[in-house]
């Protein structure tokens, strides 16, 4: 009874308190793009997301990374000349060559690869790209506060995900109609002026970044599947992307009816409808060619790990299969990461940070890479100095055991429960938070309601469910666990670092399973060591001509 | 149609005008200065407690003094309260906590709910008034500061930001943190942790009255500490922000990244903050900054030329001191001036949809940073070009590439 009353506590007060998003009012526009709006009537401003559902799971292999492009080359800025149907034409001109020259700089720079000795166009073509370049340049506002928004007082951000693309906008109430009539120009033209730039940012972005440890667990944890897709492994095809491609995919990408408009301020329902159906309710609805049909893993693949030497510094990942966000059980593993790591005072950073001290950092996150379909539950933990990652491994496992079998405290329950509810309390009354609660929740969910819907269920979720929970997705058969240690490169000869590197390049055309290539990799180096250096280095040459120029 | 909407969304926007909260301020009698910024809609409050930093916190060959103060603070007991207590306590009450600490100054913030504000407040000023250092601590929280400082400087991106910064004194380093003993902990917590250097915004759910009994029960007995220890040596003012001191080009081995080379110009002293409002709109999104990319952090310009194939990094410093050279000759129109105020003054209210926009803004103007409308619009071209000029003058540039050993021309 004295552990009850806590307990009861905690439920009642989540009652009373627990906030609710009724006053979201919901309205579809003519070409059947949602509208969900909040009205703040104490805001001078206005903060509007442009949620279009799809994302990098739906893209196709020949235009993987597009949403990507899109959110940066379509809704990074926002420029005059992309906007003026005026300019558009010259534009598409110069646009319209310089994408020929860049596709025979790209062939040029292959036919080269090839045949290092056969005479070279590419000074020649390069100079000519660069003058059509120059021209382009030309014809792009030369003012320093060229982007309408931020010469509004506006700000502006985009963002790809594996479920959607969310475009922001902020701006004062009485750019509202000016942002309608923006939006609707914007992807009735698609013009793309930026788009070289962007896909170059993108190339050298992903060039950069070298190979990731969560990017190596998703490709192992969800073999064949978009959410294990590694952008890096198509560099190829994102270097041969046209302008007319990306234009043609996302005419169907960005469609009224994948659309959903997410509107939070001084604006009532009455005022900003009739003018959000002027502008953004007469886009014209592009037929929808076939939905794409994603393929689904059985959560039980079995326990699987991938040892890799990347990076600086050990680090530990461990992936477990989990439901969509649509699942009754997704609820109760939210909870169960606000358990865990929801603050210092949680059971990780407790148990593995100050008490144990085997452990450094350790966070866990929901839905990785997105939550429309089953992704992942992901714990990131850093070794402690001293200690290692079996042991780290060892401690985690511990601790998820003891979150399936032993009774939660319900002080321990309560300090969760709190916690969500100051965060839910700051999403309601943060209007960039709320939109992108509300978005999310209808790109992976399928419905906006389903972030009430958390809400209500928090205040009878018990220790229980969250319990039963871990045990059913939290369990070794839905597993994948990736060790990281320092990169091989780091301390290996000049020889070595260069056959790592084609061994890699081989495995990835012919292996998609990055846990086997992996292996694969760590298994030929340990075999080509035990040849002489003369015979290393033919292997080495006789392997580089096995791959496409490419790929090189 | 339109003609019948627009006259209501101009009173629309008069009324939304209105209602923004209306910042309130007040004093306790020891000093400390607080804002409230009231506003009830959701059963929520923020809090935002900013100490300043001040030229000479940090003596010089003491760098890293301010981070393991932080530290050595957060694990130590304050009253009857364990560090742990303080974690338990803060997330029973679901309480959020962040701290930050930058070249301006120490700054906690909260959020709680309206129900939670005694206990938020009352939990910040035990660990603010109540702390006592342990010297048990100092050896592990000393290579701990280093261990934390070392990881954050293994991106070469990094390393070279650190290298160009104007104020190292908050940027650990390894000579700086053996060099710390508890006297200097306790000049440094004596010197910085006094109301009279802090100022409090609050937001949310309470009212003056509410928020003065707050403020008063809670942060009430905060006293200026005793004079500090007297320093052992002469005390040298370390070198601020605004001192104009060119550097030579740093080189940072890019391991694997491919070249980059970045110039840092702090703003210059006497800048006006209407100007600095300004030219920090105006900077980044300048087209004559292409190929090169420029930004303003933490009040500084940071300009950026990223590698392009067949770039040589030498040449890559010198096109980017021809791009830092273009815009400073070239200056702003009036045009320019104008768009760029115009902005300004609708940015304001863009700022209305996000709390923690609205209490760092309440902050700068608390400290004397911020802009004000009037000299804003009093702002002349000539104070602007002449603030640029300043400003991106080559003497005050520290430069920096990424790449390995080339010969190079110097800044």
């Amino acid at each position: 009874m004295r552990l009850l009353v806590p307990f009861l506590v905690a439920t009642l007060g989540l009652h009373a308190q627990a906030p609710r998003l009724s006053e979201v009012q919901e309205r579809r526009l003519a070409n059947g793009a949602r509208l969900l709006l909040v009205e703040r009537r104490g805001l001078a401003a206005f903060h509007a997301t442009l949620v279009f559902r799809g994302g990098g799971a739906e893209e196709p292999t020949a235009l993987a990374g597009a949403t990507d492009l899109l959110a940066s080359a379509l809704f990074g800025g926002t420029w005059p000349e992309d906007l003026d149907a005026q300019k558009a034409q010259g534009l598409d001109a110069a646009l319209h060559q310089e994408e020929g020259l860049l596709e025979a700089v790209r062939l040029e720079r292959l036919r080269q690869r090839r045949d290092a000795a056969a005479p070279s166009q590419l000074p020649a073509l390069e100079a000519n790209l660069e003058a059509v370049q120059a021209r382009l340049k030309a014809q792009l506002t030369a003012s320093p506060l060229a982007d309408l928004y931020a010469a509004r007082g506006g700000k502006q951000r985009a963002e790809a995900t594996a479920d959607a693309l969310f475009a922001d906008t902020e701006l004062p109430l009485d750019a509202f109609e000016f942002w309608c009539r923006t939006e609707s120009q914007r992807l009735k033209t698609l013009q793309l002026s930026r788009f070289s730039l962007a896909r170059a940012a993108l190339l050298a972005d992903l060039g950069q970044r070298g190979p990731q440890g969560l990017t190596l667990l998703r490709g192992a944890a969800l073999p064949g599947h978009p959410y294990g897709r590694d952008l890096a492994n198509n560099l190829p095809a994102l270097e041969a992307l046209r302008v007319s491609d990306l234009r043609a995919y996302a005419r169907r990408a960005l469609s009224p009816d994948r659309l959903t408009i997410i509107v939070v301020g001084g604006l009532s329902l009455e005022g900003a409808l009739p003018i959000l159906e002027r502008h953004l309710g007469s886009l014209p609805v592009h037929p929808a060619g076939e939905e794409a049909v994603l393929p689904e893993i059985p959560a039980d693949l079995g326990d699987r790990r991938v040892q890799a030497a990347l990076g600086a510094l050990p680090e530990l990942l461990v992936g477990w299969r989990i439901p969509a966000r649509s699942h009754p059980d997704h609820l109760a593993l939210r909870m169960a990461i606000q358990l865990l790591t929801g603050g210092p005072a949680a059971r990780l950073p407790v148990r593995l940070i100050q008490q144990k001290g085997v452990a450094r950092e350790a966070t866990l996150t929901l839905d990785v890479p997105g939550g429309r379909l089953p992704g992942l539950l992901v714990a990131d933990l850093s070794p402690a100095e001293g200690h290692g990652l079996a042991e780290l491994e060892r401690s985690l496992h511990g601790e998820i055991l003891r979150l399936q079998q032993e009774p939660i405290a319900p002080e321990e329950w309560q300090r969760a429960a709190a916690q969500l509810e100051t965060r839910l309390l700051a999403v309601l009354d943060e209007p960039a938070r709320l939109a992108k609660a509300l978005g999310r929740a209808w790109a992976e969910g399928g419905d906006w309601r389903i972030a009430e819907r958390d809400i209500q269920r928090l205040r009878t979720l018990g220790p229980e469910a969250v319990q039963a929970a871990a045990r059913a997705w939290l369990k070794p058969s839905h597993r994948t666990t990736a060790w990281l240690e320092p990169a091989l490169e780091d301390g290996l000869d000049p020889l070595d670092a260069e056959t790592t590197k084609v061994l890699k390049a081989l495995a990835a055309t012919r292996i998609e399973d990055p846990a086997q290539r992996e292996h694969l990799v760590s298994e030929g180096l340990r075999q080509l060591r035990m040849l002489s250096v003369e015979e290393r280095a033919r292997t080495l040459k006789l392997l580089q001509a096995q791959l496409t120029p490419e790929k090189r | 149609m339109k003609a019948f909407l627009r006259p209501l969304l101009l009173a629309g926007l008069a009324l939304s005008l209105a209602a923004q909260p209306k910042a309130q301020r007040f004093a306790l009698p020891n000093g400390l200065r607080v804002v409230l910024l009231e506003d009830h809609e959701r059963p929520l409050v923020r809090a935002l407690l900013h100490l300043a930093l001040e030229p000479g916190d940090t003596p010089p060959g003491h760098q890293g003094l301010g981070p393991l103060t932080l530290r050595m603070m957060d694990r130590s007991d304050a009253g009857d309260l364990k560090p742990a207590d303080f974690d338990r306590l803060w997330e029973a009450a679901g309480i959020q906590v962040t701290r930050t600490l930058q070249a301006g100054g120490l700054t906690w913030r909260l959020a709680a709910r309206s129900r939670d504000q005694d206990r938020a407040l009352g939990l910040l000023a035990d660990r603010l008034l109540r702390t006592v250092l342990d010297p048990q601590l100092l050896e592990l929280q000393r290579l701990a500061c280093w261990q934390e400082e070392e990881r954050r400087r293994t991106s070469p991106r990094v390393a070279l930001r650190d290298a160009l910064d104007p104020d190292p004194g908050l940027r650990p380093t390894q000579a700086g943190l053996g060099a710390v003993g508890l006297d200097d902990l306790l000049r440094f917590k004596a010197r910085v942790f006094q109301p009279s250097r802090a100022v409090l915004i609050l937001h949310g759910d309470l009212g003056l009255e509410q928020a003065k009994r707050l403020v008063f029960l809670s942060l009430g007995s905060w006293t200026a500490p005793a004079a500090p220890p007297p320093e052992p040596a002469p005390s040298i003012v370390a070198s601020s922000v605004l001192v104009p001191q060119a550097s030579p080009l740093v080189r940072i081995p890019p391991r694997g990244l491919p070249p980059r080379a970045q110039a840092l110009a702090a703003p210059p002293e006497g800048l006006s903050h209407e100007a600095a409002a300004l030219l920090s709109l105006l900077l980044p999104g300048d087209p004559a900054w292409f190929p090169a990319e420029a930004r303003v952090e933490n009040g500084c310009l940071v300009a950026t030329l990223d590698a392009t194939p067949g770039s040589r990094p030498g040449d890559m410093w010198t096109r980017l001191q021809q791009r830092l050279e273009a815009v400073n000759r070239r200056g702003f129109t009036q045009a320019d001036l104008d768009q760029a105020r115009a902005a300004w003054l609708a940015r304001r209210s863009v700022e209305s949809l996000d709390p923690d926009a609205e209490m760092a803004s309440a902050l700068a103007e608390a400290l004397g940073r911020g802009a004000s409308p009037k000299r804003m619009r009093a702002l002349t071209l000539e104070d602007l070009n002449a603030g640029l000029r300043r400003w991106l003058d080559p003497a005050r540039r520290h430069g920096g590439l990424l790449s390995d050993p080339e010969p190079a021309s110097a800044p």
